[in-house]
């Protein structure tokens, strides 16, 4: 198989192993938060889609340039991958239109009223989980009564979507 | 670096593209759309690369490797974007907070940011538009494909054994 092509294979392993130790490492008791084990999970993956290109760039006969450029492109590809199966995991967590899909499906074949959709979402208790969810992030901390902010990436992340609403929908 | 500069050229062709509609005016089906934006650079420089003889110092072999660039590109956009139409409310109460200042907020000044206007209906109504749930009495139901996607999201929760947050 022409080297170019393997060097392919880099992106598609990463994801695999990512994919592999979030499965193992979902069934072990750790006492460690879901964020967490994806980070592991897809830092596993990065380092067999490392090795994989260490191993096969240096007998491509490529240029140094031409070399670099792969590397990048198939690093990247896996770091976007590994962002998508990020984000899949998370919205099985998080997303309120996944969960509400999951309360629509344990109805089945029943219609589910909307008044046991709301009661079971209901905005109060969505608040309180949001608030301790945060807390227990480190993103915001309660004083006195009183919730603070704190300098995290989620305000970083919360900022760069702002821009992007009033940039592109001008909401 | 051939190989690596057209996949990111390709990709931000086609954000530009987005860009320009976007700010021109918004389109009615976001989704179609953007994928429309995104499906066209690599159809048009795969015309050009067969017109071409292929040329542009590049062998086929790249080709595998800008497609899985492009289209996890491509993934990770609409990721984004999907957060970009609707607001996540754990960002709503950092943004509240971060304009509260150092005088912060208490559980009542934060109610108001949540509230199901702007949460629960919108996120009702959009299962309706997308054609996962249909209105049926004074409740809803599934539709087969909401029936999928609701059993394919069952099954990797059991499957990578997640908890479901709220």
């Amino acid at each position: 198989m022409p080297p170019a092509l393997l060097l392919t294979l880099a992106p598609i392993l990463g994801l695999t192993v990512n994919i592999t130790v979030q499965t193992v490492i979902g069934r072990l008791p750790l006492p460690i938060g879901h964020v967490r084990r994806q980070f592991v999970s897809f830092g596993c993956g990065l380092i067999a889609a490392a090795l994989w290109l260490g191993h096969i760039l240096p007998a491509a006969g490529l240029s140094t340039l031409d070399g670099a450029g792969y590397a990048t492109l198939h690093l990247l590809a896996y770091a976007m991958a590994g962002f998508i199966f990020f984000n899949v995991i998370n919205l099985n967590i998080s997303s309120l239109r996944i969960r509400m899909l999951k309360e629509y499906l344990r109805a089945h074949p029943q219609t589910l009223p909307d008044c046991v959709l709301r009661q079971k979402y209901h905005v109060r208790g969505m608040l309180d989980a949001r608030l301790e969810r945060l807390a227990h992030g480190g993103q915001i901390v309660l004083r006195d009564g009183r919730y603070f902010c704190q300098r995290s990436l989620v305000v970083i992340i919360g900022h760069f979507f702002a821009f992007l609403q009033k940039f592109l929908l001008r909401k | 670096m051939a190989a690596f500069a057209l996949a990111l050229f390709l990709f931000l062709l086609a954000l530009a593209v987005h860009i320009a509609w976007w700010r021109w005016r918004l389109p009615r089906h976001h989704t179609a759309a953007l994928l429309l934006i995104f499906a066209t650079p690599p159809v048009l420089a795969t015309g050009f690369w067969f017109g071409a003889g292929y040329r542009f110092g590049l062998a086929w072999t790249a080709l595998p490797g800008i497609v899985l660039f492009y289209a996890a590109a491509i993934g990770c956009y609409l990721i984004t974007y999907a957060g970009v139409e609707e607001t996540s409310p754990s960002l709503v109460i950092i943004r509240a907070l971060e304009q509260a200042g150092p005088r912060g907020c208490t559980l009542e000044e934060l109610g108001p940011c949540i509230t199901e206007e702007r949460f629960i209906a919108p996120r009702l109504a959009a299962l309706q538009r997308d054609g996962l749930v249909v209105v049926d009495g004074d409740g809803g139901r599934l539709t087969p494909a909401g029936r999928r996607l609701a059993r394919l999201a069952t099954l990797l929760a059991r499957f990578f054994n997640l908890k479901e947050g709220v």
